[in-house]
């Protein structure tokens, strides 16, 4: 069971009703459900996103949706992003939205990248699926993607 | 910060290279670098088709014979594959590049729940002998060799493999195939 999860209202993370809290970082989980191995588009939008300010956790290969979850939870993440590249994508969303709504989780947005055919998109986004980004998409729609489903506005990173 | 680090003389030419791993090289080699490391034809380089098989692997290499045609090739069930194989073969192939599933790839079978949604979908689908010799119906063995696209169960599936034609009536000095690794 979760306790103290973060929710996003507007621009900022509410703990309770009562505690506004300073807006934090999007959190986010990329993960790899699945048997299949190709993790380089995994790990390069891990760094864009990190780069886009965002804190980024990379879940390391052949994770089980189980396994997925439970480190989204522990993580208290905002989103949680598969990259799929096996053809798999259909079949683990759906599971993966059953479970999520299973464990009470369904506050934790879920995003897809991979080989995504276009015709799949439009199946994925009526299952459930906020942001559907096959290979090709360039990192600025899909922060602003992030953005945009979370109903935040992006705030230009200050200046060091 | 670069792949490597040159070393330059007072003229500005380069005149030594290190690599990342920090092993030192000259920026090109020629017959005096041959003579100081002791090189010696017949050990180090050989004759074409002879050992240490630098010049091919054939004494007249390639021109001798041609080389295998066999695009990589499998996918759903192993009557699906056999029936691309034998099309294959029909349009020129002299060998089977075989592709197996993903959960077959990591010795998983059709029906754990990690293989979910991933069976036959990147290859055919092998649980048990049966389905290589579904796969291998009325393929000429002793003329076709196969490739194994296969990780860490390389040996079951080249057991397998060797059952199979064995079974089908081949000896196996007759037969030949290769596994290989790619993620």
């Amino acid at each position: 069971m979760r306790t103290n999860k973060l929710k996003i209202i507007g621009e900022y993370h509410l703990l309770s009703k009562d505690d506004v809290y300073e807006r934090k970082k999007i959190r986010i989980l990329i993960a790899k459900p699945g048997l299949d191995g190709h993790d380089k588009g995994a790990k390069i939008i891990s760094l864009a996103l990190r780069d886009a300010g965002m804190e980024v956790i990379y879940s390391g290969l052949h994770q089980t949706l189980d396994q997925i979850i439970r480190t989204a939870v522990q993580e208290s993440v905002d989103v949680i992003g598969l990259s799929i590249m096996s053809g798999a994508h259909l079949p683990i969303c759906k599971k993966h939205l059953e479970m999520m709504k299973k464990e009470n989780t369904e506050d934790i947005f879920l995003m897809v990248g991979g080989v995504i055919p276009v015709k799949d998109i439009g199946v994925l986004k009526e299952m459930g699926v906020k942001g559907v980004y096959p290979g090709g998409t360039s990192f600025d729609v899909i922060i602003n993607g992030i953005y945009g489903f979370l109903g935040l506005t992006p705030t230009p990173p200050k200046a060091a | 910060m670069g792949v490597a680090k040159y070393i330059k003389d007072e003229k500005d030419a380069v005149k030594e290279v290190i690599y990342q791993s920090g092993i030192k090289v000259k920026p090109s080699y020629g017959p005096k670098d041959l003579e100081e490391a002791g090189f010696d034809y017949e050990k180090d380089l050989g004759e074409p088709g002879e050992y240490p098989f630098t010049k091919s692997i054939l004494p007249q290499s390639y021109r001798s014979r041609a080389w295998n045609t066999r695009q990589y090739t499998g996918f759903g069930t192993p009557e699906e594959t056999n029936k691309r194989f034998k099309l294959m073969i029909a349009h020129g192939q002299n060998g089977l590049n075989v592709a197996f599933d993903l959960p077959t790839q990591m010795g998983y079978d059709s029906d754990n729940p990690r293989a979910l949604g991933e069976v036959g979908r990147l290859g055919m689908a092998v649980d048990s002998l049966r389905d290589f010799e579904i796969a291998f119906q009325d393929i000429p063995l002793d003329r076709i060799g196969s490739g194994l696209t296969i990780n860490a169960v390389a040996t079951i599936m080249l057991a397998m493999y060797q059952a199979m034609a064995e079974e089908f009536g081949y000896s196996k000095n007759k037969i030949s195939a290769t596994p290989q690794m790619i993620f």
